[in-house]
This record gives C-alpha cells, structure tokens and sequence, in this order.
C-alpha cells in the first residue's frame, strides 16, 4: 500500500524540500478555510462568526451543531494530513470521522489559554494518523487484517496515545526546545518521515543520501529527542546528551 | 545501552514497522522479562506518538499540497458525523433535538475500542512518563493521577470491547479472556510502579522540606550576619566618634602643651643669655682677682724684702751700737803660703749673739752638688765634741757672682762654751758630727777691739 503511494512523490522534489523550521505562509492558511459554498442556510455567517476556540467550548456542553461547524471549517486539512500519512484515500477518510469524533469526546479539558484550537487539531490528527498507521503496518505485516491475534492488539493498542489537549500542551512545552537542539539533518529527516510522510528509501533518493543515512538521521533524531525530554534531571544525562551530539558532529565530519 | 538489553535501533525498527518478523518474535519475548527495554520502548513511543504530532503545529508545512476539493461531500461527512451520535443522517432541526448522540455498530465499536487502547496506553506510557520526568514533580504528579488512576478504575470496570472491523463473536470472548489476564498482570505491575512513584514523590517531598528548611536556615543566618554586621557598624561609628573626640582633646593638650614649651623656651634662652652675661662677669672678676692676687703677693714680696731689709738694718743697727762687739776676719792659707778665695768675718756681741759670715765658700775644689756648709762651735780640742750650730744660709749682696753665706746665733749659753768656730762641708747636707775637713777656723777668746 505505501509503497504504491510512493510513485506519487517523485515528480516535484524541490517543492518537497524547503527549509525545515520557516514560518508557515499565508497561503497555507487558507486550507483551514470552508471548501466550497456547501454549508447549509445560517451556517456560512454562523461559522465565521464563532472562533475555533468557541466553537470547542460549545463542543464541551455537548453542542453537536459546533462539532459540523468545526468539521466543515477543518476536514480538509485533516483529511490533507491523514492522506498524506496514510497513503490511502478510503482510510484517510475513515480517520478524518474518526480525527472529529475524538475532537468530540476530549474536547473537555481543552484550555483556551493554552493553546489554539486549531493546533489541537492538527496535533491530534497527526497522532491518530501515527497511531493508525502503525496498527495498519503491523496487521499488513502479520497477513492483511486476518491477524487477531494477542500480540497485535497489544502492541497496537499500548501504542493509542490520543490524549488530551492538556496533554499535548506539556509535551509541546518540552518538544519544541528539544526538537531545535537536533542537527539540521535530523530535523529535515524526522520532518520528511513523521510529517510528510515519506518513506526511508524516498527520503534518500531525494536527497541523494543512502538508505542507512537517512535512517541513522531519523533514529538519532528520536534517540536525541528521547534523552532530552526523558533523561533531563537525571544525573548524567547532560553530559550523555553532550557525548551524543559530538558523536554525531564526528560522524557528519566522516 | 548494556549488552544485555536491546539496541537502540531495534526498538525503532520495530516502532517505524522496519523490523522483519523473526526479530519481532525475539524482540517480545524479550520485552515480556525485560522492564528496562519495556520502559524505553515506551518512552520512544510516547515521543512518536504524543510528543512528535505536540509540535505539528510549529513544523513548516508551507510545501505542502492540499487537494482542492474532498473525495467525499462535506454534507455527506457532515451528516455521516451527526450519525454517529444520532443514528443517522439529520437535519439542523433535527440534530438540535437529539441530544443524546448514539453512534452506528461501527463507530461505535471503534470508538469503544480506541477507548480502551487510551486506558491502557494511558497506564503503561502515563507511567513511565511519570517515572521518567522525575525533576518536574508536579507534571509526574498530574500525569500520575490523570493517567493512572483513570486507567486503573477503567480498567477494573471495563470489558475488553471486540476489535473493531473484522472481529466475530467468539474472536470476541477469546480476545476478551486473554485481555482479562493481560489487565490483572498490567494492574498488579501499574500497582507495583504507583507504589515506586508514591516513595519517589514522598523523597522529593522530603528533599524538597529539607531544601526549604536550609533555605529557611540559610535566611536567618544571613540575618543574624546583618544584625551583627549592623551591630558592628554602631561600634565602629561609636568609637570613630570616640576617637575623634580623644583627638581633639588631645590636639588641644598638644596646643597647650606647645604654648607652654614655646613659653620656656623663651625663657630658657632669656636665662642662657643672662648665664651668658653672668660668665662674662665672673670671668672679668676672676680676672679682677687674679690681677688683686698678683697685687697682694707682689705687695707681701715687697713687704718681707723690706722686713729683711728691716731686719738687716737692725742687725746692722746693733752691731754698730753693740758695746762689747769682737771683730775677727779668717782666711785659709794654702801650701804655696797664699791666701785662699773662701774668707770669714765673725760679729760677737759677748753673751749675747754671733753674726757669722761666710764668702765665696764656693770657690773651692772638689766640692759636689748637694753639698752643705756646716758652722761649728768649738768647745776643746776635740773635733767630735763640736757643738752643731746650723748650716750657713745663702744670700746674695749685690749680684750672683758677690756672694756670702751667713749664719746668725743668739743662744748665750751655747755662746759660753765654744772658744772658736769653724766651717764643714758636709757632702750630703747637713750632719750631727762634722765630717768634712775643718776650715776657716776664728778664735772667739779674745777681747772686745770695738770700740
């Protein structure tokens, strides 16, 4: 199935492949915007009146009607996203249900303060998608869905880690420090395989690294990412970090 | 990483779908005995599946393509997600009349499902994170009772629900009896690491009491540091003043004390000049007394010369009145029959006094330096009988080549028994018996030729 997708990325290499951390243009803001003229009566005034934020805090009070509003406000990002990562259009579009249900059911300890509604989403809609993936890889691995298995859903299932908005918030506090400390290489390689959605072998054929390149970028990436954010307060773990990133700086000189 | 635990790329092989079916069978056996390896897989998924989507929002998404236009209809999604809640496609009216929103077998099912992989990730990834994020007390905290406590209630009420899609019933119960005893080992386990977290946060408390009581400590010391540091200050301001003052004092002393010097000073030197003044005339007075000392001795010389001269003029005076006066001169007469330099002269006055007189005694050979001319009275023929009547005196008449010697002798009963005087001389002064050869012999027994 991914692999199938991949053929889909090779025709505009440069575009895939800016600089990693640049602001986000406006043009991209646009996607978050209705699609087209399909909202029903009231609902086009009603739904650029209420800010995302509000809408969320009418979801709270288990107003279904803001749920539609968000839906037809969002769906094609999320779907943008789910598509991406998934590869697939038929599971992308089960995930986007299932991205606005989870919106539904953890929308109670979101926080206006802490963070926008639409970063919740997009959060939320990548962790599915990771989530979603993993459990369609490990039950193509095991025989396409015949797998029933105890072992798939454990592994699968202590793998479901949606959780709340607040939750996110911690992390993002901690992440988005930790994710600056990496080397440019490792950013630009987690950002094509984890947000893009890119597979190993795609990532090296565009930039023209090997195979085991662009992997060793990736897993020293979370390697790094991990130690920084479990490790921190530890005795040691400092220097563990420092003796990690000259490792790498030694590496890239090689 | 020990050799004993997994490398690091397994785990990530296994998380990113890399790793071939044969090491994923050896990597979970492995997991079922090893925490450690259990533990870092989870953190490593955590971090894929929380922490990497947390900053989606903040990964440059700019080159991304977003398909114009959904394969679906938004209405169509719209109402497919009212469905879920309600039971099918409704209308705005309608929908705000269903508040209670029941999902289709499918959406449900997932839903119950996706319910249950929360719970359980929440207990097994939750805690870790707890564990792991040990210096943020709070957050480990929060996490632990958001995830755990949640996780632990739903897991004790819930039935393991039936996999979503694809799952039949007997899969079901199957599914649902394994989960069972995969719950009550995770529960047992969870219990276990909620205990290792209530001490871990039960030490920090008590580190951080410590902490807050060395503080606490620390701040009182530093005070009692001030307060004696101000104490101090006063001290030192005090006796700054004290001091000051004692110099004062002393400086007029001082002043006084200069007056006082310079005062004597001026009449030290006042004292000098008048001890100066003094010598001067003590000097001129010694001088005066010399001079006057000078002036008396000059005057008693000038005195005793005239009383001699008195004396002489007396002497002279009685011999020209005496009545029964014996005039004799004597010479020596040598062998060639001349007479000899030295020469007497005797004045006799009968029984009362002998003048005799003695010239150039001098002029005679071998006499030594030292030597004396003794007068003698003669009383028989017996040398040694001789009565001593003293040694001649020098006196000078006119100059020192007119010499004489003289001896006067006024006792009348000596007077009575010499007959003749003569002249010794005596080599070493004067002597009792005469020992020098007799010379210038005058006879005394004759009769008076004057006048």
């Amino acid at each position: 199935m991914l692999k199938a997708a991949g053929g889909r990325m090779s025709s505009s290499p440069a575009r895939y492949f800016p600089g990693l951390l640049a602001r986000r243009s406006p043009a991209t803001e646009a996607v978050s915007e209705p699609a087209n003229g399909l909202a029903i009566g009231g609902s086009i005034a009603e739904s650029v009146e209420a800010s995302d934020e509000d809408l969320i805090l009418r979801l709270q009070t288990k107003d279904v009607e803001a749920l539609g509003l968000l839906y037809r406000r969002y769906a094609r990002l999320v779907y943008s996203v789910c598509f991406r990562i998934l590869r697939d259009s038929s599971e992308a579009e089960d995930l986007v249900h299932e991205v606005f249900l989870c919106l539904y059911w953890k929308c109670k300890s979101f926080d206006p303060s802490k963070g926008a509604a639409r970063s919740w989403l997009i959060q939320l809609t990548y962790s599915k998608c990771f989530d979603w993936r993993d459990y369609l890889k490990a039950r193509h691995g095991r025989g396409q869905g015949t797998d029933s298995s105890d072992a798939l859903r454990t592994e699968v299932s202590t793998g479901d880690h949606n959780p709340d908005p607040a939750y996110f918030v911690l992390w993002n506090a901690r992440m988005v420090a930790a994710f600056k400390s990496l080397s440019k290489e490792q950013q630009l390689a987690l950002r094509l395989f984890y947000f893009k959605g890119y597979t190993f072998q795609e990532i090296a054929e565009q930039l023209g690294y090997s195979y085991g390149n662009v992997k060793h970028h990736v897993y020293r990436g979370i390697e790094r990412l991990r130690q920084v954010v479990y490790d921190r307060g530890k005795p040691g773990a400092v220097q563990e970090i420092r003796q990690g990133t000259q490792d790498e700086q030694q590496e890239m000189m090689r | 990483m020990s050799p004993q635990h997994l490398e690091e790329e397994v785990y990530l092989d296994y998380l990113t779908g890399e790793l071939p079916a044969k090491k994923r069978a050896f990597l979970e056996e492995h997991l079922e005995t090893c925490y450690e390896c259990r533990v870092h897989l989870e953190q490593c998924r955590e971090l894929l599946r929380v922490g990497l989507p947390s900053i989606a929002d903040e990964i440059d998404m700019s080159d991304d393509v977003c398909p114009s236009a959904l394969p679906w209809s938004i209405d169509d999604g719209e109402k497919r997600l009212y469905a879920a809640f309600g039971g099918g496609a409704k209308d705005r009216t309608e929908r705000q009349s269903a508040p209670t929103p029941v999902g289709p077998a499918k959406t449900k099912a997932l839903e119950s499902w996706l319910h249950d992989r929360r719970f359980r990730a929440y207990a097994g990834g939750g805690l870790a994170i707890a564990a792991s994020i040990v210096a943020a007390v709070g957050l480990a905290d929060s996490l632990y009772r958001l995830g755990v406590k949640h996780g632990l209630e739903q897991s004790r009420g819930m039935a393991v629900p039936a996999k979503p899609v694809t799952a039949t019933p007997a899969d079901r119960s199957i599914i649902q009896a394994k989960d069972d005893g995969v719950l009550q080992a995770q529960l047992h386990k969870l219990g276990m690491e909620r205990e290792a977290i209530r001490a871990s946060l039960l030490q920090r408390d008590a580190e951080i009491a410590r902490l807050k009581g060395q503080i606490e400590e620390q701040r009182k010391q530093t005070e009692a540091t001030e307060a004696s540091f101000h104490l101090a200050e006063q001290q030192a301001e005090a006796q700054t003043l004290q001091i000051s003052m004692q110099r004062d004092d002393l400086a007029q002393r001082l002043e006084a004390q200069q007056a006082v010097l310079s005062d004597r000073k001026k009449k030290l030197e006042t004292l000098e000049q008048a001890g100066t003044n003094d010598g001067l005339r003590m000097a001129n007075l010694e001088n005066r007394i010399q001079q006057i000392t000078q002036l008396v001795k000059d005057k008693d010389a000038t005195i005793d010369e005239q009383q001699r001269l008195l004396g002489s003029d007396r002497d002279i005076r009685e011999l020209m009145g005496a009545r029964d006066l014996y005039f004799s001169e004597a010479y020596d007469v040598g062998v060639d029959g001349k007479k000899k330099k030295p020469s007497t002269r005797v004045f006799l006055t009968k029984g009362k006094s002998l003048v005799f007189y003695g010239y150039d005694l001098d002029k005679q050979p071998g006499l030594k330096n030292g030597s004396a001319f003794q007068a003698w009275g003669m009383r028989g023929p017996d040398r040694n009988s001789a009565l001593n009547l003293g040694a001649m005196k020098l006196e000078y008449i006119d100059n020192t080549a007119n010499r004489r010697w003289v001896l006067q002798f006024d006792d009348p009963k000596v007077l009575e028994q010499i007959n003749a005087v003569f002249i010794t001389v005596e080599p070493n002064g004067e002597s009792r018996l005469p020992q020098g050869k007799p010379m210038l012999v005058t006879y005394l027994r004759e009769a008076p030729n004057h006048p």
